[in-house]
């Protein structure tokens, strides 16, 4: 999962009829609406954009941006509207060969796998994609044959010097705890005979955590993601246990040892956003005040039998919330201070480097789920589902349904995103998502974008050495 | 220029993308780094070697080999020397390879190479170094010529450290590109230099590019056919008779054209070369010959 494309998005003021990204003084009472009509989709070329009164181009192909001023922002919106874009464009030396072309990536080399080792989970989130852990199934744990089968399929695929990462989800994968364990030695032992470099991410819903665990990890050095929907009355709400009973106060209790252990380790949190628990300013406040190595936010489009999910009215509020939550970014930024706002320290970085593709995510290309049974899938999402099936680890990946996934699944065949300036930074959406509810939230996208634009423009200009980090750094994002 | 009102537009690149990906009116569209066939031998749109010569600040290396060539003043004791290490990281190697009769792998030596040595080719044997931009780093030299041996011999890091034939000098490391952006610094490969050396086609050297590196842009082998017995026919690009014979270029063969034919009327005698056969003379130049 890439930055750009999953989260989500932000705001600016008006003037003068032309968004002016100014950062929010007050974000409380930003329109969201001014900065979904500032992005919405004009020219499939590029995205015109003002930033305290300056202009900038952001020309899709390559996902490059540009200062420019208002005589050619002029020329250029007077091509677009004439068919004559392209000649401008050459004459501007922005013409040549696309970047991004028709062609789908083929047989693509496997560099991540997310093991399902616990079909089971000891919550009852109404929302779960997975069907309470189980993705529609009787309840299982994944043998520790098939973790170690997993393990030997990614690490002895990848070439010398390479790296890989092997993720534990669930279902709540911490139910499974002994297969975590000789699956993760049993990936190190194998990878430094072969010279290959293992990253591990744990993504656990925090309840079972031992502070044995938290040892674990940091020897490890795991990625842990915590499930948390906000403080305790909206996580509650959200994510109760299967009595009813809330289950805050035991995850903070379980995982406060680790977020004071954390070095090798990164204690992450991530919540999924509902019309329910729409006060993210608070919950990012919250979560950072608590040590968490940084926080995302991931609206919910496509929950279980629908509930819980966001419409358009509440993805405009939250739209309005990551707005505030990036003004406060901004502001920690100019002033020195660690702010690990994960959705939009991560769009910087992609931002700056200009980062495109034609999907959104690696999902069913290098990045591939694996069941309890052994069946690999799209992504952790696609477990048991037909739609995302890849193969198994008996039989080895299906190269057809791969390849043709990767050919139907390019953004230049999907719609509206054919159209869309912000298709090479949002990839169309993700698949699961998309494939179960369709393409909801592109006003949400397109905005968030903007917003990811402008402040850049801002950082870029007032802190530009904060965008010299290492590329190559695994998490570059959370150094302060 | 906009063509307005001839005040320069104003486009500035603001991400990396936008830098790497950038090509300025009147360049080729082989003119960036993706688009390029740049290779280090030496290069058709790029020598990437002359950049490297002078990464270490106070000595010229020689593009292909680790001779010192040049030296500011406070470094002129350095120049004839060999630099073997930098950073505890060697620059030259060994070659080994099949022997001659195919039976064995051995040290591939010749007189160029008595000690089978030569030296990595500078993006490889720096990669490491580029990470210590702006720091001293440790350069083992050799100390001094052996007695008897020639300057331009090589001779591996073992017999050096041997002949106890080692200094060691910390040299700081220039920025290969400009900090915090994709350009490449000027103050350490100033305009000029990564294309100083090259043999590109359109630079004005048709032909001395002996390997004919080059054949993606000028293609050496025209007018192929395969005859139904599998024979491949053709010919070379620079024989004067298209007779689908393939002359082999030894420099003195008058079936070809010869290097001064080549200079003064290349446009009448090359052809534009299309889907690999040459183009009708039909087709007219797109400018018209100058007359000197
Ligand atoms: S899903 Fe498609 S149309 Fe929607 S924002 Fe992304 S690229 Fe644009
Ligand atoms: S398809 Fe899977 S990997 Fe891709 S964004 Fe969706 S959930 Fe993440």
């Amino acid at each position: 999962m890439t930055a750009l494309s999953r989260p989500l998005m932000r705001q600016d003021a008006f003037r003068d009829g032309r968004a002016d990204t100014g950062m929010p003084e007050r974000p409380g009472i930003i329109d969201a609406a001014a900065l979904v009509a500032a992005s919405a989709p004009r020219s499939d070329a590029l995205h015109l954009l003002s930033v305290d009164g300056g202009d900038h181009l952001l020309l899709v192909d390559g996902s490059r941006l540009f200062r420019i001023d208002a005589d050619l922002r002029g020329r250029l919106e007077r091509a677009t509207a004439n068919g004559a874009l392209s000649d401008l464009l050459d004459e501007l030396g922005l013409g040549g060969p696309p970047l991004i072309n028709d062609q789908p990536v083929v047989d693509p080399p496997l560099h991540a796998l997310s093991l399902a080792v616990s079909q089971a989970c000891n919550l009852g989130c109404g929302y779960c994609y997975a069907g309470q852990g189980s993705f529609g199934k009787p309840p299982r744990k994944m043998p520790l044959d098939t973790a170690l089968a997993a393990v030997e399929r990614l690490v002895n695929g990848a070439p010398e010097g390479g790296r890989v990462t092997l993720a534990f989800m669930g279902g709540e994968p911490l139910v499974n705890r002994p297969v975590i364990q000789a699956a993760t030695r049993y990936a190190q032992e194998l990878a430094s005979l072969r010279g290959v470099r293992v990253n591990h991410s744990i993504t656990t819903n925090g309840t079972l955590v031992t502070p044995e665990d938290g040892d674990f990890f940091e020897e490890f050095g795991f990625a842990v993601t915590i499930s948390l929907d906000g403080p305790a009355d909206q996580h509650d709400r959200l994510r109760p246990f299967k009595d009813g009973r809330g289950s805050f106060d035991r995850i903070m209790a379980n995982i406060a040892p680790l977020l004071k252990q954390q070095r090798r380790m990164q204690v992450s949190a991530r919540v999924t956003v509902t019309p329910d628990n729409l006060d993210l300013p608070a919950t990012l406040d919250r979560f950072i005040a608590d040590g968490f190595h940084s926080v995302g936010f991931s609206p919910l489009l496509h929950g279980s039998a629908g509930r819980n999910e966001m419409d358009r009215g509440a993805l405009l509020v939250m739209l309005d919330q990551m707005v505030a939550c990036g003004a406060a970014f901004e502001r920690a930024v100019l002033e020195g201070r660690r702010y690990p706002f994960a959705n939009l320290v991560n769009a910087l970085r992609e931002i700056h480097r200009g980062t495109h593709r034609p999907y959104p995510c690696g999902a069913g290309a290098g990045y591939l789920g694996v069941s309890a049974d052994g069946d690999l899938s799209a992504c952790h999402r696609f477990v048991e589902d037909e739609s995302g099936a890849m193969g198994s680890l008996s039989a080895g990946i299906d190269a057809v349904r791969q390849n043709g996934w990767l050919h139907d699944r390019h953004v230049h065949r999907q719609e509206p995103c054919r159209s869309c300036w912000a298709r090479y930074m949002c990839g169309g959406g993700c698949h699961h998502e998309v494939i179960g509810s369709g393409r909801l939230s592109c006003e949400y996208v397109r905005g968030w974008l903007h917003y990811c634009l402008s402040a850049y423009l801002r950082l870029s200009d007032a802190r530009p050495g904060w965008f010299a980090g290492a590329p190559t750094d695994p998490n570059p994002a959370m150094v302060p | 220029m906009s063509d307005q009102n001839k005040r320069p537009t104003v486009l500035d690149p603001r991400n990396l993308s936008a830098q790497l990906h950038y090509r300025p009116a009147g360049n080729p569209p082989p003119a960036t780094l993706d688009t390029t066939i740049g290779n280090t031998c030496p290069g058709l749109e790029f020598d990437f070697r002359a950049a490297w010569r002078t990464l270490l600040t106070g000595i010229t290396l020689l593009e292909h080999d680790n001779l010192v060539i040049a030296a500011e003043p406070a470094y002129a004791a350095l120049k004839g020397r060999r630099l073997l290490r930098v950073d505890g990281k060697p620059v030259i190697t060994k070659v080994i390879g099949p022997s001659t009769d195919l039976t064995t792998t051995e040290l591939l030596t010749s007189e160029d190479y008595p000690e089978g040595v030569i030296t990595m080719e500078w993006s490889n044997g720096f990669t490491d170094v580029l990470r210590k931009v702006g720091q001293p780093v440790a350069c083992e030299f050799t100390a001094c010529p052996r007695p008897n041996q020639p300057e331009d011999e090589r001779i591996s890091y073992e017999q050096a450290v041997k002949d106890k034939n080692i200094q060691t000098i910390r040299l700081q490391v220039r920025p290969f590109f400009t900090k915090d952006t994709a350009a490449i610094e000027p103050a350490t490969v100033p305009a000029g230099v990564m294309t100083q050396g090259l043999c590109s086609p359109w630079q004005n050297d048709y032909r001395e590019c002996v390997c004919y590196y080059w054949a993606s842009s000028r293609p050496d082998f025209v007018n192929v056919d395969v005859t139904p017995t599998g024979e491949v026919r053709g010919d070379n690009w620079m024989q004067r008779d298209r007779s689908g014979q393939y002359v082999i270029d030894n420099y003195t063969d008058s079936r070809m054209i010869t290097y001064d034919e080549l200079f003064q009327k290349w446009e009448e005698l090359l052809k534009f070369q299309l889907a690999g056969r040459d183009a009708p003379d039909s087709i007219p130049l797109p400018f018209p010959k100058d007359p000197a």
